[in-house]
Order: C-alpha cells, then sequence, then structure tokens
C-alpha cells in the first residue's frame, strides 16, 4: 500500500489558508518517508494532526 | 485590502482632510511640494491602521494632533476579501488614544485599541513591522526586511511560533520526565521490597474456611451431645425396666404358639380321626376331645395375651426407644468422626506456619481416643447397657475431646486472622504501591509519546517552512527579476532570500550576488523597490488578500524622467494583486495618465479631493 494512503483522513476542504497549505505539505512530504525503517506513522500522523489542529485553531480564534 | 476613503481632522499641517472615491486599480499620485503634506496622507492612513506613523512611535503620537487643536480624528474606509470596513482613530495632545472598528452594517466589532489591533490582525494578516517591510515604502529609510518580517510574507510565522511551543513543551516535559523517572524507581524498589507471594493470601483465607468447618462442626456435635447427655438417662430408665418383661412375654408367647399348635392338632385328631387315635397303646378317657378343645382355647388366650402385651410394649416403649438410641448412635458416630476429622485439607506450608507460630493441633486426647474408638462403646450405649452414670461420664469425654479441638482451632483460628490481616495490609500497600507504579509509567510513556510527537512536528514545520521559503524566493526572485534590471539600468538582475532569510542581490557587473548592505543607498532604493513589491505581491496572495493597496514614497528619486514614466506604466500593470499603488513624489510626468491625481499645496491646511 503507497504510503500517501495512509493520509486518506486528511481533508483540507474545511481549513483555514494557512492550515490547508500545511496539510498539503504534509500530503507530499509523506512520501519522503517511504523507506525509511525509524519512521513511525503514528507519530507523524499525530504530530499532523496537532499542528493542522493548532494552525486553524489560530486562525479561527483570532477571526 | 483596499482603500476606498481617507478622512482626518486636526492631523498635523491638516485641519481637515477628505480623499474620496478612490479608484480601486490603478495609479494613485500623490504630489506637492516640500511640506505640502504628501507624506501627511500616508502617515493618516498608517496611523489610523496601526496608531503610529514610520516616523513617529506609539508612545510620540500627540506629536500628530495640530499645534492648534487639542485632538486629531483619522478615518479610513476600507474593503478586505469583500467586505467593507470603517476604521476611526483618535489622539488627543497627551497622546490618550481611542480606536473604533465598523464592520459593512455600521456594527461596532471592535473599540478599544488593544481589540482593534487584534481584530485587525485577524483581518489583513499582518502586523505594522510587516506592513512597514511590505506596504509602506518610505523614501526617508530604507532596510532590508527583517527576519519576522519575511516569515510573515512567506506565511510561515505561525509555523516557527509552534515550533517555539514544541520546544517549550519538550523542555517541560524533560523535566517532568527528571522528576518521574525517580519515583518509578523508588516505586519498583517498595514493590520489590514487599516480596509478595500472590499465593499465600488466598492459601491463608482458604485454610481459616477449613478451620471454620471444623470448628462449625464441632460446635453442632457438641450441641447434639449435649442433647443426647440430656435424654439419656431419661431414656435408659424406662427401657431397662420395660425390656425384661417385653422379653418374658415375648418369650412365653414364643412357647405358647407350638404348644397351642399340638393341642389343636391332637384336638383334630381326636375329633375327626378317631380309628388313629384308637390303636394307641393306651386307653383315652372318653371326655378327651372337650379337655383337648378347653386347653386348646385356654392355650390359645393365653398365647394371644401374650402376644398382644409384647407387641404392646414394643410398640409403645421399645421401638421409639430403640429409634432412639439409633438416633443417639449417629451423633456419636458422627461425633467420633469429626473428632477424627484433621486438618488436611489445609495447604502444607500455611500448615507449616502454623506449627512453627504455635503447638500442633492435638485434634483427639488420647484418653477419650481410646475410649471412643472401641465399637463395642457405641452398640452398648445404643442398647442403654451403660448406667446413666457411666454413659454421662463417657460423653462428657467425647464433649471434652470435641471441646479441646475446638479450642485449639479457635487458637490457630486467630494466628491466621492475624497472618490474614498482615497479609492483606501487604497486599493492599503493594497495590497502591502497582497502581502507583502504573500512573507512572503510564505518565512517563504519554510524554515519551508527546515528546516524540512535538519532535516529528518541529521537523516537519521545518521542513516545511524551508521549503515554503524556497517556494516564496523563487516567486519573489523571478518577480523582482522583471522589474530590477529597469529600476538600476540592468546592473542588477537578481534578488533572493537565502534560509537565515538574509537578502541579497545579483550584481551583473562582478557576476556574483552581494549583501543587501553591501549596495550603495541609491542602488538599495530601486532594488528595495522591486523587491517591496514582489513581496508585498507574495504576502497578499499568501493572506488571502484579491487586492492590495501599496504606498511608495518617492520611489523615483533617483531616476530621470524617462526611467520614472517607464516605472510608472509598469506599476501599474505588474501585479494583478497589489493594484492599487500609491505613488507619492514632487512631480509626475505630465503625460502619463493615473486612476487618481491627488494635488497637496504648501499654503492650504484643507484638502478634499
Amino acid at each position: 500500500m503507497p504510503i500517501d494512503t495512509h493520509l486518506r483522513w486528511l481533508k483540507t476542504e474545511n481549513l483555514s489558508p494557512v492550515a490547508k497549505r500545511f496539510a498539503e505539505f504534509c500530503k507530499t512530504d509523506i512520501t519522503q518517508h517511504e523507506n525509511d525503517e525509524n519512521f513511525e506513522l503514528d507519530v507523524y500522523q499525530d504530530a499532523i494532526k496537532f499542528v493542522v489542529a493548532r494552525l486553524h485553531q489560530e486562525t479561527v480564534d483570532s477571526t | 485590502m483596499i482603500i476606498q476613503s481617507i478622512y482626518a481632522e486636526n492631523f498635523r499641517r491638516y485641519s481637515k482632510l477628505s480623499i474620496e472615491n478612490i479608484p480601486i486599480q490603478g495609479i494613485i499620485t500623490v504630489d506637492g511640494d516640500n511640506e505640502a503634506g504628501k507624506s501627511t496622507i500616508s502617515d493618516a492612513l498608517c496611523f489610523a491602521l496601526f496608531g503610529r506613523t514610520f516616523l513617529i512611535e506609539p508612545k510620540n503620537v500627540h506629536k500628530l494632533v495640530n499645534w492648534t487643536a487639542a485632538y486629531c480624528v483619522t478615518t479610513i474606509n476600507f474593503r478586505k476579501s469583500g467586505l467593507y470596513y470603517s476604521l476611526t482613530r483618535n489622539c488627543d495632545k497627551s497622546g490618550h488614544m481611542s480606536a473604533q472598528l465598523l464592520d459593512n452594517n455600521k456594527q461596532v466589532i471592535a473599540d478599544s485599541v488593544d481589540s482593534v489591533a487584534q481584530k485587525l490582525y485577524a483581518i489583513l494578516g499582518y502586523d505594522y513591522d510587516t506592513f512597514a517591510d511590505s506596504f509602506y515604502l518610505m523614501q526617508k529609510e530604507l532596510t532590508a526586511p527583517n527576519n519576522d518580517s519575511i516569515k510573515n510574507m512567506v506565511g510561515i510565522n505561525q509555523y516557527y511560533r509552534l515550533i517555539e511551543e514544541c520546544l517549550g513543551s519538550n523542555q517541560e516535559i524533560e523535566q517532568q520526565l527528571q522528576q518521574l523517572q525517580p519515583q518509578l524507581t523508588q516505586h519498583t524498589h517498595a514493590i520489590e521490597a514487599i516480596r509478595l507471594d500472590e499465593t499465600w493470601l488466598p492459601d491463608l483465607v482458604e485454610s481459616r474456611e477449613v478451620l471454620e468447618n471444623l470448628t462449625n462442626n464441632k460446635q453442632k456435635y457438641l450441641h447434639l451431645l449435649e442433647q443426647t447427655t440430656r435424654a439419656y438417662p431419661q431414656d435408659q430408665v424406662p427401657y431397662r425396666k420395660i425390656l425384661p418383661r417385653y422379653t418374658l412375654f415375648n418369650t412365653l408367647a414364643n412357647l405358647l404358639l407350638p404348644t397351642m399348635i399340638m393341642i389343636w392338632l391332637f384336638w383334630t385328631g381326636l375329633e375327626f380321626f378317631p380309628q388313629l387315635l384308637a390303636q394307641l397303646p393306651f386307653k383315652l378317657p372318653d371326655n378327651s376331645n372337650v379337655a383337648a378343645l378347653n386347653g386348646g382355647l385356654a392355650v390359645a388366650l393365653s398365647y394371644a395375651t401374650c402376644l398382644f402385651y409384647s407387641w404392646w410394649l414394643d410398640g409403645k416403649v421399645i421401638t421409639p426407644l430403640k429409634r432412639k438410641a439409633q438416633e443417639m448412635r449417629r451423633i456419636l458416630e458422627g461425633a467420633l468422626q469429626h473428632t477424627r476429622q484433621t486438618d488436611e485439607a489445609i495447604p502444607s506450608r500455611v500448615k507449616s506456619m502454623l506449627i512453627n507460630t504455635a503447638q500442633t493441633i492435638n485434634l483427639l486426647p488420647k484418653a477419650a481416643r481410646n475410649k471412643i474408638s472401641n465399637r463395642q462403646f457405641i452398640k452398648q450405649i445404643c442398647h442403654y447397657h451403660y448406667s446413666v452414670d457411666e454413659a454421662k461420664e463417657l460423653l462428657k469425654d467425647i464433649q471434652h475431646a470435641l471441646v479441646r479441638q475446638r479450642n485449639h482451632i479457635s487458637y490457630h483460628h486467630g494466628i491466621l486472622n492475624d497472618a490474614i490481616d498482615t497479609e492483606m495490609e501487604r497486599t493492599h500497600r503493594a497495590g497502591i504501591l502497582r497502581k502507583e507504579h502504573t500512573q507512572i509509567k503510564q505518565h512517563i510513556q504519554r510524554h515519551q509519546r508527546h515528546r516524540k510527537v512535538n519532535e516529528y512536528s518541529i521537523k516537519l514545520l521545518e521542513t516545511a517552512a524551508q521549503q515554503f521559503l524556497q517556494q516564496f524566493n523563487h516567486v519573489i526572485t523571478q518577480s523582482a527579476s522583471q522589474m530590477l534590471p529597469s529600476f538600476t539600468n540592468g546592473r542588477y538582475s537578481q534578488v533572493k532570500i537565502d534560509e537565515q532569510l538574509n537578502v541579497s542581490i545579483y550584481a551583473d557587473q562582478i557576476a556574483a550576488f552581494i549583501d543587501f548592505d553591501e549596495a550603495s543607498s541609491g542602488t538599495q532604493r530601486q532594488v528595495m523597490l522591486s523587491l517591496r513589491f514582489a513581496m508585498s505581491e507574495q504576502l497578499a496572495i499568501n493572506k488571502d488578500n484579491k487586492r492590495q493597496f501599496i504606498l511608495l514614497d518617492e520611489p523615483f528619486a533617483f531616476f530621470d524622467q524617462k526611467r520614472t514614466t517607464e516605472t510608472l506604466l509598469a506599476l501599474s500593470e505588474v501585479s494583478e494583486v497589489v493594484n492599487q499603488v500609491w505613488v507619492f513624489s514632487q512631480e509626475f510626468p505630465k503625460d502619463i495618465e493615473v486612476a487618481k491625481a491627488i494635488h497637496c499645496t504648501t499654503n492650504s491646511t484643507q484638502l478634499y479631493t
């Protein structure tokens, strides 16, 4: 299974522009770790969730 | 963000300033001699937005109030992403400021200096510093944009804030881990020190149950033996009294029955077979048949009497007492069995503990054992052979045996209770320690996981920031390179921002990049014009600004007339986003067509346009 399919849950439609740009970056960045033996997918996904949520929330809070 | 109108009252040299009908696209020129108030217009705009100007910081804003007035007011109306806003800011001579931001429906959405600043940042996506480094190019001061401004323009300033947050969070996690690790070790040692055997408490409890069952059984038989002791005298006396009489009549009945049969046989012979009896060697009296009849009747009567009486004694006395004796036998056998009942069900190591702690359970005292082990005793007592005193003595021995056993068991029960209490307390302590140990371990695991997520987040953010910066750099280089040759007369053709966010320019003469600071001030101005324009465009795009204004104060100071005209024409078309371009200059070429021209004069303190 291609590694980028693990980020199918990451929807960008309702995100703020800043969070959306980062989420789209993540979808391409994950492919860099395809053959990385030390890569921890679950931690990576949690990190994405954390950053995307914070970037989105920061925009929502400020508006 | 597009400016729609600017109003000011008592602001610097203007008692009244009103600029309306500002076109959303194209070049807006502001011309006039020195001290005519050109820069005051950009100052009014900047003050309304951020409560300061390029040269006057917030603490000195009272200097912006006209010297003849007590206060000044500025209002700008602007549009952003299809929404209209009205922003008013006042300042008095003491420097006290107030601000109010209205939305499209004239509803107040912020009404203090701080809340307006916060709301404005949310709407525009940049603060004064970024504004001054992008959309506000002043003649008097030209510097390369600072790092924070560049991050903001690239749209990665939030990334760096998050990176700082993650680093701070990891520091806190590290401190917490340093506190938790010794606690975990301490709990591990404490648990080991208890050396709890998980099977010991169940063994103790099970042993206690065995002893409780033994005690209950012994108590039960003690109670039954007590009843037996009371009942034996009541039963033994009548039994022993009636038994001879019963035996006598029963024996008589047994003797009379064959006698009666013989007499009746003899009578039958006399009556029905006289010829057989006639052959006897002796002669029978004449009335023999009558005598035989009478004798038979008398024996039959006697037999019936004995039979009935023995039957009556049996039913009334003997059988009930025998039944009671059987019941007594059952009780005695049970009691005997329980005097032999030992602690075999108790696990051997508990038994060892009890032996080590107290004397061995003496289940059966020797004297009592000798007596009651004799089966004859049971048989005899069940036939009421023992006298009342003898029976009482024997029953008392059994009771004593049971009582002694019960007392021993009770003693061991107490020892077991103490051991169980101690073990439960140890188990409880171990349970608490284990629970705390698990909680600490879970805390550590959560922290370690959180730290790892932070590390991944930092790495992701740094990689993303670097990538976006490269993209930004590429766009800036391309965009600025289109304008830079015409601004610098072909001496410089490229501009770039490195990973450390330093600005450098490509000097065609030496075919190399030089630091921005190394260029002459004139060149810096020309470079900055192209760079700012390019950056402003990217900033507007990154902040979701479809249309954006830019203020260029004296941008062509070192340009000749021809270059100024060409640049002005280029500025109006160079960007689809930064398309409301305010240009401030003493004069402009006569033949150029602009969207709006504003003329300032030195002899008037009012401007309406």
